[in-house]
């Protein structure tokens, strides 16, 4: 006999995501992870820094809008999107659960009246929540250190340009990807023990997004989020080209992809099992 | 609903790949005090796992209050359970643990925290709720698990050995606890290794073996029926001596001595019945005073050794 639902089941159910979310957000800041995301998101403002201040007299000549935004696309494309939005999506989704089984405490949550869904839904926002803020503010960061080389010209490209219209942009494609890659990954870490070598894989598959035929490109996460860039990044003599997805279609393709990935994930946390021992 | 209060298994078996965990226990537990009792690797943890839902049964089925075990969100309202897992997440203190969960069963932060402070309080902890539970002595731990089950009032709590790590008088106040709860009409279900305390507090035990039911009912009614032990009355009296001549008379006695202080009569009858009626006989007629007449072998720790032996270290 199962328990009907009660007229405000569906607010119960709000506030009982709300709890996981906010209780799953404090163990995504905390820990030695954190510093390593921290690095791998922080090294592109780094290097723009450096560079900047090595060389700052060459670049300031050089600057332009244009130039600028063309080598900010490449940087974005090739680092942010490929490796920083990626692993950083990865370590904070993959060990939504795994991280919980061998520290013995999923059962905390496996044992309140809430269903599993709910539970995958909440430390799926939690997860991409973090790695939506850890890398947009990355992804902010390298922009306005990029575009702090115009010196006084950066005030008229974001007061007159497409200055902020682009940041906003680049630090959407950024959350977008958060959102898409974390729900990939919350599924990965609920299928296997050791999940590593299927983000390997997957990390393969995405790298060689160029090489692919048209029909395999709409197989990826990356194709659709470069074509949500202002600037298409400069392909290869040996890329495979293909036409962008129209921008809404994109957008509510990742949103029906995710869904059905996290709909997957609540599928398998319905069949999961506590056996500490054995794990 | 939920007014018929039970836990119903029906043919329930759990096998871990080959290995057998529980096999087709059928049973009924209802209100009051229950125990479970076993060596280690008997299957108990695996069958409370399977009534709390952590684990699946590989057959049969289970529902609590008539609600199948796969509902958790209704499941859960009713259940409350403390593990035997001696882990916490990090970083939290105790009212920051029982608050968290029950946030998680749907409660606003104001309610939660009202009421996980009222089962840190029923479990003695209030005063170090604000405290690491890393800085928590191994007993403190244990009672912040047992808040944890508590918090939310379940109507029934299950309990995987909850007296471990207890000084004696934490141990005296868990036991009084859950004597309250079964005086409230709810259901109480202990896996514990400490025998003696299991059969201070127990209405009824389970004896489990190499993952079946060895036996389950009433402490009295269990012992009944594991026939081929004779029953082992205690008789306290004036004259032991004379008893022990006489009890021999009897076709069902197997053995008599004398009890260790001098002060009683230890029988092993296969016919209680018989000997009472003979102390009786023996009262009236040749003036022995009878202090008390006690069944010596009525009790967790006789069944387990009957039933279960030395088979295992117990658990």
């Amino acid at each position: 006999m199962t328990a009907r639902l009660e007229p405000g089941a569906w607010t119960l159910r709000l506030r009982q995501l709300l709890a996981v979310t906010r209780l799953e957000l404090r163990k995504c800041f905390r820990g030695r992870r954190l510093l390593g995301l921290a690095l791998l998101n922080l090294a592109p403002v780094a290097v723009l820094l450096l560079g900047y201040f090595v060389h700052h007299q060459e670049v300031a000549r050089a600057a332009t809008p244009a130039s600028l935004s063309q080598v900010y696309a490449v940087m974005f494309a090739t680092w942010m999107l490929r490796v920083s939005v990626f692993f950083t999506a990865a370590a904070l989704s993959i060990q939504l659960f795994r991280t919980e089984v061998l520290e013995k405490t999923l059962h905390y949550y496996l044992l309140a009246p809430v269903r599993r869904e709910v539970m995958v839904a909440g430390k799926y926002l939690s997860a991409s929540l973090a790695s939506s803020l850890i890398c947009g503010a990355s992804a902010a960061a390298a922009y306005l250190a990029l575009f702090g080389q115009l010196g006084h010209g950066m005030g008229r490209f974001f007061a007159e340009g497409p200055g902020v219209p682009h940041l906003l942009a680049y630090v959407g494609v950024t959350v977008i990807g958060c959102f898409g890659y974390g729900a990939v990954f919350a599924l990965l870490g609920l299928l296997w023990r050791n999940p590593m070598l299927a983000v390997l894989a997957l990390f393969g598959w995405e790298s060689v997004l160029f090489l692919l035929p048209p029909a395999l490109k709409a197989a990826t996460v990356l194709f659709y989020l470069e074509s949500l860039l202002p600037h298409r990044p400069p392909v290869g003599p040996l890329a495979i080209l293909a036409d962008p997805p129209p921008v809404l279609a994109t957008i509510a393709g990742m949103a029906v992809f995710t869904l059905v990935v996290l709909a997957l994930a609540g599928w398998r946390a319905r069949r999961m099992e506590i056996s500490y021992s054995t794990d | 609903m939920t007014t018929d209060l039970r836990i119903q298994l029906a043919e329930v078996s759990k096998f871990y790949g080959e290995v057998l965990g529980v096999n087709r226990i059928s049973m009924v537990i209802g209100p009051g005090i229950t125990s479970l009792v076993g060596p280690n690797g008997a299957g108990k943890t695996t069958l409370l796992n399977l009534i709390t839902g952590l684990v699946r049964p590989t057959q049969g089925e289970i529902t609590i209050g008539g609600v199948a075990i796969g509902d958790a969100e209704a499941v859960f309202r009713l259940v409350g359970y403390c593990t035997q897992y001696d882990a916490f997440p990090h970083g939290l203190s105790g009212i920051e643990l029982v608050r968290g969960v029950l946030t998680v069963h749907g409660m606003t932060t104001r309610t939660a925290h009202e009421l996980a402070c009222e089962a840190l309080s029923t479990v003695g902890l209030l005063d170090a709720a604000d405290k690491k539970i890393a800085a928590y002595s191994k007993g403190m731990r244990q009672r912040v698990k047992l808040a944890q089950a508590l918090a939310h009032r379940p109507r029934v709590l299950i309990l995987d050995e909850p007296l471990n790590g207890l000084d004696p008088m934490a141990r005296a106040e868990v036991i009084a606890l859950l004597r309250r709860m079964a005086t409230e009409g709810k259901i109480v279900l202990v896996s514990s290794h400490i025998l003696h305390e299991v059969d201070v507090i127990s209405d009824s035990v389970i004896l489990m073996n190499h993952g079946y039911v060895v036996a389950e009912g009433g402490i009295h009614d269990v012992r009944g029926e594991v026939e081929e032990h004779p029953f082992e009355v205690l008789v306290r009296c004036d004259r032991p001596a004379l008893l022990a001549s006489r009890v021999f008379a009897l076709d069902h006695t197997v053995e008599a001595r004398i009890h260790a202080d001098g002060r009683g009569l230890v029988v092993a009858t296969r016919d209680p019945a018989a000997l009472y009626r003979l102390v009786n006989r023996l009262a009236v007629d040749d003036g022995l005073v009878i202090e008390t007449v006690q069944p010596a072998d009525d009790d967790v720790q006789s069944l387990y050794d009957y039933l279960i032996g030395h088979e295992g270290g117990r658990s």
